[in-house]
Parts: C-alpha cells; sequence; structure tokens
C-alpha cells in the first residue's frame, strides 16, 4: 500500500483538529451564540452574501459598543449549500455549542427543522423564507419570520395597485407571471382570492425553473394586454423576466415584484431600461439610515466590516441588517426580563415575542411581534426604480391581512393537526 | 546482440497476485522465437508486458528490466513503443468490426505521414493476402475467422515494425488455414527480415517454422533452445507435442507420463 | 497475518458457505455492529443524528442502485425520483392511519411498480440511451409531483409527517429513529450480501457482462432486466419513506429532485460500483466530506485568526471536496471498496509480497 504512514498521520491530526477547535470563545464576556447557517455556494447564493454581510456587521456594530443588556453576540457562520445533511448537522452542531437561535435562510432547509426546532425550543428565524403560516405563533411557537411572508407581499401589491386605480380594481386584468415551483405559486391563493373580493381578472403564467428561458411567454402576457403585472421569482429569474418585460414593451410603472429585486439585478437589467419597475420594501433602502451610518462609521471605516464596502446599503444588505436588529432587539428584551439568563431558546424567545414598536432608529416599519403574530404587524411599502436606486412610493403601510391571516390561519390549523 | 531481451522480470496483477516470474527470453535480429505453454502459463501476460498492455488489466513490471534494440523500454507507453517497431497481435484478432479491410488497415497507419508510402504499404498487404484483397469492401465483422486473422496481421505489419509479436494466430482456425497462415509467418520473416515472437498452444505447427523456442509453465521458464532441440526433447514431445512419436501408453509406466521439471 | 487464512480448515460445507470465511472478517463485521448497536450510549446526538443517521439510510439508497447500476449494469439517473415516489406515498399512507411497517412496503411496491414501467426502456435501450430515458422518468416525477397539489400537500408544498410507530416503538426520540435506519440499513445490507449467492444475483451479474451471452445460457433476459428494476425500485421507495420518516421529518417536492439522484450515483461510483462495501465508504465520503471540511477550514481560520472573505470560506472546502474525489478516484478507478480490497489482499500475504494467482 502507498498510503505512507506520514500521510495517515497528517490525516487523522486534520479531522482531530476539527474536533478540537470549538470557535473562539469569550471567556469573559456573557455571551448569545447564534448559528448563521447559510447558503453559500448553491441556489441562495445571489441573496445570502449580502444579507450575511449586513447581519455581521451589525452584530459588529453591536459588539463593538459593549453589546446589548450585558450579552455580546457570536455569530456562528457556516455554509449549508442547501443541502439538508448538511443544515442538519450544523443545527445540531450549534445545538450542542450552545446556540440559542438559528437562521438558516433557506426554504427547504426551513422546512425540515420546523419540527426539530420546535421540539428542541431553538428560535429558528425565517426571513422571507420557509413556511408562510409560520406567522401563526400559536402554532409555530418557535419558527420567527419577523418579516412579511409572500402572501403580505402579494396584498401590498394589490392595494398599491388599487390606490393607482383610484380605489376600485373592478375589470381591470391582472397578470401574474411565475416560476414553476411551490414557491412561485405560493401568492395564487390569496391572488385568487383578492381577483374575487377586488373584481378584477387574474391571469397566470408559469415558467419553468430555474427561468432562463422565458422568451415563450412574454409576448402571450402582452397579447392579454394586461392592466398590471407581477411578476415572481428568485435569482436569474427575476432578471430574465424583466428583460423580457422591458424588450415587449410593457410599461414598466405598471410592473411590480415581491422582495425580491435588487441593484444588482438592475445592473443585469440595465438601469436604465428598468425606470419605474416597482418592488417591495420591508425595510429603508439605501445608506440613509441612521444604522446604516453608524456601521459605515463604526465597523466599516475600521476596516471590521465582513465584506466589500460597496454592498453596503443595497437592498438584501439592509434586510441582513433588519433582521440581525430585529434579533439582537430579542437579546435586549430578554435580558431586560430575566438580566441573568440562563441563555437558553425559551429565554430568547421571551424577548423576540415581546418586540412592540420597534423601527431600529429609522430603518423598519414600526415592527410589533406577538405570541400570536410572528410576521411583526405586516408592515410594507412599495419602492419604484429611478434608474440609480429604490424610491419609496407609498408610506408603511399593511393591507388585505384579513385574507391573509384566513390563509396562515387555515395552512397553520392543518400542521396543527397532523404536524408533530 | 538480441533485439529484443527481457531480463529477469516479474509481473504481479493488482499488485498481489504473481503471473510471472524470473522470466528471461531473447529474440535475435530476424529471428522467429516461439513461445510454448499452457493456458495460464503466462505467455500472453509475457506478450503484454513487452508491448506494454498490462496497465489497463491493473498489472505492472515489478522486477527485471525489457530491453529492446538495446534501450530500456519499461518507461514508455504503448502507442510509442509501436513507434519504436514493437507491434503486437493480440489473441482473439481485435479487428474494427465496422470498418473496412482497407480502413482498417489505413487506421494502422498513423505514424507515417506519406500517403504514397500507405497506399504502397496497402498494396503489398494485399498482395501478401490475397483473400484480403477479394473481400476489400465487406465489413471486417462479416470476415471469416481466418480472414479476420490476417487482417489482424496485415494490420500490424502496416506499422512496418522489426518485431511482430502473435498471439495465437491459430486459435479456432483449420488446420488448412493454420498453415496457411504459418507459412505467410514465415515468409514475412525470411522476405522482409521481421523478427517473430509466436505464442502458440499448437506447438507442432509452431516448432516446424520456429528457429528457437522457450517453454513457459507457471509463470516460469522450463526450457529453451533451438527448435531441433526442443522437437526431439521427449517431455516437450509428450505434453505438447501429442503423441506425435505414437508411443505406446501400455508399454510406459505411469509416472513416465508426468513432466519430469516439475517433480 | 491478520487476516490469517493459514491454517483454516473447514470440515463443514456449512463453514465454506457462510458470508465471510475469515474469522478476522467476522471479527471485523461483528465489532463495526456492535458499534452501531452501542452507538447512542457512546455518542452525543450531534453525531448520532448528524453524521450516522444520515449515513445509514443514504448507505441504505445506495445499496439499492447500486443492485441496478453495480449488479445488472443498468444505468439509472431517476433514483432520486424513485425515492420521492415511495417517501411520498409512504407518507400519504402513514397520515391516512396505516402503519407504518405496511405504509414502508406500499411505499415500496408503488415505487417499483412505476420504477419497472420506466426501466422496461431498459430492454430496448443501454448505456448512455437508458441514462436519458431514466433521466426522462425523473423530470416527469418531479413534474407531476410538484404540480399535484394533492400529492404534494397544498399551497406550501410540505407533508409534514404524523407520529407514527415502528413495530410498537414510537419514532420520536433520536435513538428510536436511530435503530429503526439501522434496522432498514442491516436488513438490506444483509440481502445485498446475499444476492451474489443466489441464482438471481448471478443472473445479473450475467446481464452485466454480456446479456446476449446470458440469453443463450437460459436468463431471461426480459424478465431478469425488469426483476432488476423492481427490486432496486423497492429498495428505493422502502428508503424513501425511511428518510421522509426518520430524517426529513416533512417531505417537500425539492428534496427529491435530480441533486439526490446524482448524489447516490456519486457515492456507489466514488465507493465502488458493484460492491457492498462501497456504498458505505462512498456515502460517507459525499455526505460527510464537505462538512468536515468546511468545519476544519472554519476552525483552521478561528485558530490562526484568518479574516477570509466568506464567500471564499464556503467555496474553498468545495474545491477541496472536489480535489478529494478526483483524486481518489484517480488514485483507484474502482472506488473506495477496490482500495480496502488492496489493502485487505495485501494484508493476507503480508509478510511475503505475492500470492500466485
Amino acid at each position: 500500500m502507498s498510503i505512507d504512514r506520514r500521510s495517515f498521520i497528517a490525516g487523522t491530526a486534520a479531522v482531530a483538529a476539527q474536533f478540537g477547535f470549538a470557535s473562539r470563545v469569550y471567556a469573559e464576556d456573557k455571551i448569545v451564540r447564534f448559528t448563521i447557517a447559510q447558503d453559500f455556494t448553491r441556489i441562495y447564493t445571489f441573496v445570502t452574501s449580502e444579507y450575511n454581510q449586513g447581519q455581521r456587521d451589525y452584530f459588529a456594530l453591536v459588539n463593538e459598543r459593549g453589546g446589548v443588556g450585558g450579552y455580546k453576540i457570536v455569530a456562528d457562520v457556516t455554509d449549508h449549500a442547501n443541502d439538508l445533511p448538511r443544515a442538519i448537522e450544523a443545527y445540531e452542531r450549534g445545538k450542542r455549542e450552545g446556540a440559542v437561535l438559528i437562521d438558516p435562510l433557506s426554504t427547504p432547509v426551513a422546512r425540515a427543522l420546523v419540527p426539530r426546532a420546535l421540539e428542541d425550543k431553538i428560535n429558528m428565524i425565517t426571513a422571507y423564507s420557509g413556511r408562510s403560516d409560520a406567522a401563526d405563533g400559536t402554532a409555530f411557537p418557535y419558527v420567527l419570520p419577523l418579516s412579511i411572508n409572500y402572501w403580505t407581499q402579494a396584498g401590498l401589491i394589490i392595494e398599491n395597485f388599487k390606490k393607482t386605480e383610484k380605489g376600485s380594481l373592478k375589470g381591470k386584468k391582472i397578470v401574474f407571471v411565475h416560476i414553476d415551483t411551490p414557491f412561485g405559486k405560493e401568492p395564487l391563493s390569496i391572488l385568487q382570492v383578492l381577483a374575487q373580493k377586488e373584481g378584477f381578472e387574474l391571469l397566470t403564467f408559469p415558467y419553468t425553473p430555474p427561468g432562463n428561458d422565458q422568451s415563450a411567454i412574454w409576448p402571450q402576457v402582452r397579447r392579454a394586454r394586461p392592466d398590471f403585472v407581477i411578476f415572481w421569482g428568485a435569482g436569474v429569474g427575476q432578471t430574465v423576466a424583466l428583460t423580457e418585460a422591458i424588450r415587449n414593451g410593457l410599461p414598466m410603472d405598471r410592473v411590480s415584484s415581491s422582495v425580491w429585486l435588487s441593484e444588482s439585478d438592475m445592473d443585469v437589467v440595465g438601469r436604465d431600461a428598468a425606470k419605474g419597475v416597482m418592488k417591495v420594501e420591508p425595510c429603508v433602502g439605501g445608506r440613509e439610515p441612521k444604522v446604516i451610518k453608524d456601521i459605515l462609521a463604526e465597523v466599516v471605516a475600521k476596516g471590521k466590516g465582513a465584506g466589500p464596502e460597496a454592498k453596503v446599503g443595497t437592498a438584501y444588505y439592509n434586510y441582513g441588517v433588519q433582521m440581525g436588529a430585529l434579533m439582537v432587539e430579542g437579546v435586549r428584551l430578554a435580558a431586560a426580563k430575566a438580566p441573568n439568563g440562563p441563555v437558553t431558546g425559551p429565554w430568547l424567545n421571551d424577548g423576540l415575542r415581546s418586540i412592540t414598536n420597534f423601527t431600529a432608529e429609522g430603518l423598519l416599519p414600526p415592527t410589533t411581534v406577538t405570541r400570536e403574530d410572528h410576521q411583526g404587524g405586516g408592515m410594507g411599502r412599495i419602492a419604484r426604480w429611478d434608474g440609480a436606486k429604490f424610491v419609496p412610493v407609498t408610506d408603511w403601510f399593511a393591507a388585505n391581512q384579513d385574507v391573509v391571516w384566513s390563509e396562515i390561519k387555515k395552512n397553520s390549523e392543518t400542521f396543527k393537526t397532523t404536524g408533530k | 546482440m538480441a533485439l529484443l531481451s527481457l531480463n529477469n522480470i516479474e509481473v504481479a496483477y493488482d499488485q498481489v497476485f504473481l503471473a510471472v516470474r524470473g522470466v528471461s527470453i531473447e529474440v535475435p535480429e530476424r529471428g522467429l522465437v516461439a513461445l510454448l505453454g499452457a493456458n495460464g502459463a503466462g505467455k500472453s501476460t509475457v506478450l503484454k508486458s513487452i508491448s506494454g498492455l498490462l496497465k489497463p488489466e491493473r498489472g505492472a513490471v515489478n522486477r527485471g528490466e525489457i530491453t529492446f534494440d538495446g534501450r530500456s523500454i519499461l518507461a514508455i507507453d504503448p502507442p510509442d513503443r509501436v513507434r519504436l517497431g514493437i507491434v503486437h497481435v493480440l489473441e482473439g484478432r481485435r479487428v474494427f468490426g465496422h470498418l473496412t479491410p482497407r480502413e482498417n488497415l489505413i487506421a494502422a497507419a498513423t505514424m507515417h505521414r506519406d500517403r504514397g508510402h500507405v497506399s504502397a504499404l496497402i498494396d503489398r498487404m494485399f498482395q501478401t493476402f490475397p483473400r484480403l484483397a477479394e473481400r476489400a469492401k465487406a465489413k471486417a465483422g462479416y470476415l471469416s475467422g481466418g480472414e479476420q486473422q490476417m487482417l489482424a496481421i496485415a494490420r500490424a505489419l502496416m506499422t512496418e515494425p522489426r518485431l511482430l509479436m502473435l498471439d495465437e494466430p491459430s486459435l479456432g482456425l483449420a488446420p488448412f488455414l493454420v498453415d496457411e497462415i504459418f507459412d505467410i509467418i514465415r515468409a514475412i520473416n525470411e522476405r522482409d527480415g521481421v523478427a517473430v515472437l509466436l505464442v502458440e498452444q499448437n506447438a507442432t505447427a509452431a516448432l516446424e517454422i520456429a528457429h528457437s523456442g522457450y517453454l513457459i509453465e507457471n509463470g516460469r521458464i522450463l526450457m529453451g533452445g533451438t527448435a531441433d532441440v526442443l522437437r526431439s526433447n521427449p517431455d516437450v514431445a509428450d505434453a505438447y507435442l501429442g503423441g506425435h512419436q505414437k508411443v505406446d501408453y501400455h508399454a510406459v509406466k505411469h509416472y513416465r507420463r508426468r513432466k519430469r521439471w516439475l517433480a | 497475518m491478520f487476516y490469517r487464512r493459514a491454517g483454516l480448515r473447514h470440515t463443514r460445507y456449512q463453514d465454506e458457505r457462510q458470508l465471510f470465511p475469515l474469522a478476522f472478517d467476522r471479527g471485523l463485521v461483528l465489532t463495526v455492529l456492535a458499534f452501531l448497536i452501542a452507538a447512542p450510549l457512546l455518542l452525543d446526538r450531534l453525531w448520532l443524528t448528524g453524521y450516522l443517521l444520515p449515513w445509514l439510510i443514504w448507505t441504505s439508497a445506495a445499496l439499492g442502485l447500486n443492485l441496478l447500476m453495480g449488479w445488472a449494469g443498468q444505468i439509472h439517473l431517476g433514483y432520486g425520483a424513485v425515492m420521492g415516489i415511495g417517501a411520498y406515498a409512504g407518507v400519504h399512507l402513514v397520515r391516512f392511519g396505516v402503519p407504518l411497517e405496511i405504509a414502508m412496503i406500499a411505499g415500496g411496491i408503488m415505487s417499483a411498480g412505476i420504477g419497472t414501467v420506466f426501466g422496461a426502456a431498459a430492454l430496448r435501450m443501454k448505456g448512455i440511451y437508458l441514462a436519458m430515458a431514466t433521466l426522462a422518468m425523473q423530470f416527469i416525477v418531479d413534474f407531476v409531483i410538484s404540480h399535484n397539489a394533492a400529492i404534494s400537500g397544498g399551497t406550501l408544498a410540505t407533508l409534514q409527517v404524523p407520529a407514527v410507530r415502528f413495530l410498537g416503538v414510537p419514532l420520536t426520540s433520536d435513538w428510536a429513529t436511530y435503530y429503526f435506519a439501522l434496522f432498514v440499513c442491516f436488513v438490506i445490507t444483509l440481502f445485498m450480501l446475499n444476492v451474489k449467492r443466489t441464482s438471481f444475483g448471478r443472473a445479473l451479474a450475467a446481464l452485466r457482462e454480456k446479456d446476449y451471452a446470458a440469453q443463450i445460457l437460459g436468463v431471461s433476459t426480459f424478465r431478469y432486466k425488469l426483476m432488476a428494476f423492481w427490486v432496486s425500485s423497492f429498495i428505493g421507495g422502502v428508503v424513501g419513506t425511511v428518510l421522509a420518516v426518520a430524517y426529513l421529518r416533512a417531505v417537500s417536492p425539492d428534496q427529491f429532485h435530480l441533486e439526490l439522484s446524482i448524489q447516490i450515483l456519486a457515492m456507489i461510483i466514488v465507493g465502488g460500483l458493484g460492491s457492498v462495501l462501497g456504498p458505505f465508504f462512498g456515502t460517507a465520503l459525499i455526505l460527510f466530506a464537505p462538512i468536515v471540511l468546511n468545519n476544519l477550514l472554519g476552525s483552521v481560520a478561528a485558530t490562526f485568526g484568518l479574516d477570509l472573505p466568506i464567500d471564499m470560506r464556503a467555496h474553498l472546502p468545495l474545491l477541496a471536496y472536489g480535489l478529494l474525489v478526483i483524486g481518489f478516484l484517480l488514485y483507484e478507478p474502482l472506488g473506495l471498496a477496490k482500495l480496502y480490497a488492496n489493502f485487505r489482499n495485501y494484508m493476507l500475504v503480508w509478510p511475503f509480497r505475492h500470492a500466485q494467482r
């Protein structure tokens, strides 16, 4: 055999090494440990690195200022590649090391982790991913989206169209172009209910994932002569959809998408060509908010930023800051209630579920998380691309929450009866 | 000095299973050497170690030296060994069944850059093997066994070798065809001066044309010498030339039939 | 030396025909089995549910595919879909209140039925053409599952697995699910070890080597090709149910896409086609090399205070993983099982260098 002794020993040592070192331990501080296992390499890559950068920059800001409520935040960042064995391993490892929160930022992973998180009482953040019915805190006490789900986003878009049409959508035609996956079909139920309620005609056009080629359906969309177009996808599907919409001459100021549209997408499509397109904004974009300015001054300027400075203030970066801020606010409230811990899942859960009217100094809409409502109130706003940045066209508002909540309840009830 | 010489080579398959051990063979320039032995004795392994085909079968020459024309060839790739002038006609012919005989011959001419030379070579092959010329347009897969064997030999000769190695050319052929093919081998050897290393089960036929021969058994060379010496050896006669001398078995004591060298 | 064969004298046919004729092999297998049985007592939950559980389940699946590809020589690129069919059938039945034992078998039969229909393509196609046919199966099954709300489970396309019992034991604790997976893997491994010794196994081997040569020996290619697909798909379906019940606990269509098929294919190729041991090694490498390398890089970076950009930090382990897989295959194209076999052959004759075949 030509596996010699030296390479054998080196291999053994290497394997042993991974179990020997835990990540950096702050012996002198009281800490709260988060497992930030996300997909950096497979499907969500286009979001993850920016989202994650924002999150970590915010944690760095908090730690620079001496922590929150006497606690410092330790975030273990790792890649789960949207692969379940890897994600579950990361979850179990985090749990063993005392993590009280996990942010997987992946729908399949979140789905598989739901029963485990509920059982182990570990807070799972499912921002813009996971099950939409997790907004129901009574069914999912430890699953916290803390952000507007896709049903709410669809409700906001329709409400904005209604405003444009001066209060009535009766007889209007709205086209919904979506990726043909469960994720893309999710808003359909809400849109159908709203179509009945508001009296508009809903036409749906699915495209096959991942959506590199949508040239067949957009001419059909044009021929349908819609009053409004909603396109729904992720990653490459979004930019291709927008490009095709422009090529088919659809009026950009009547085209809207979900939260998944960013400056980088606009660079792909062409900044000027896409002028007028709308998206849902769950938090303020750009570098104007005070938190982002603070991060620039106190973290990035000191060379402690988690990534390239150019990305600071982009849409997904700010989503990351938004979620980071909400998590830290949860820690602050938990520490206020029980300053000496012990730091456990329920301890943090208590804090997260008593967030009230939190705006992170003007970054987010007033967000209130309760034991029933994990969505945080369902407020968002519509922003329009002006060729250089997204400019808000509405104020923070919530809309159609009755319809959304009946859908949430319908699904969460099924979960309660059939789930574990 | 010999054209090809194997000095004490040892071949093991899969690192562990020993196939050939301590084999030393010499093929002189213009020589015609026969390598005789029973099934599984290691004849083919020896040929493969010379042509370099052991690797796909997970074998390797662990010890010893193979020199061709004075230089060691162990480190050389099979295609480059062909360019040196060693060609191996595989057991079971392996002609390209979907090509015609002519295309088969052209396929073996990659080393010649000169087209005129190639067509001259082909013409010469068709002269040597008139049967192939008759079937030049048929697919090689439809040729009879003897014709395929001829094609395999012709194809090997297209490389203009200095050493032709033949692995059981008489396999599965009618006696008159065996004679025909062996006549051709002798002709090639005498006319073109190509050295031949002939591996055979059919010892009678082989020793008729060979100048000298080796006997291989259980991966070892047991005996070597001129064809006459081998032919007249009673053990060889008993074991390989099968009743050539019309022995009256009732008269011999039974133990005599054992091969003496194995005792 | 260790695998001593010298002095081994079998006096009864049973002795010679046992699965592991060498005492050392028997001891090794029993030790590993004893360790696996004692694992819940020895290891904490991270190792149990993070490593051993997926290892057992994926290995079971890889063994099933290996029956088809390694034994019968029929290529299959849609094994993920086969498992998906089993998982969905099994979970739906369990939700209807059917006991898990029956749901597993039913899931297996469902997979076997549909798998065999697509496998019928193998009667006319070989090699790369069969690969395309089975790839088509993957996409058709994906499409049907995700476009049928009744199958995939409504708007959210998630089917929660209810609390179930296996042979009277509720599968709620870690150790119960672990033993469940271990039991299934044990049964499948035992089956695979014995397949080689049956006429079925020999017929499959004949098919793989030369299907028309098998035919003139009286092996019906029609029958045995379909049987190979049937048995392999049955195992896939059962393992699909096990995967859903013991590991995923909520099934959604994206879990059974082409990635899963390719992953399992990679496991048996890296592990060793046609080997029982191979899938165990291959699964360990394919499943855990990325995790181990990732953690390794993480701890190395943390220890030495390296400040790698996160994209680099995430992609470097994948690069190393790719190199590792290619490296292993270059070193030993027949897979990790062959690597072990080389070592074993060497030890069998050690301290001598060679054995005469």
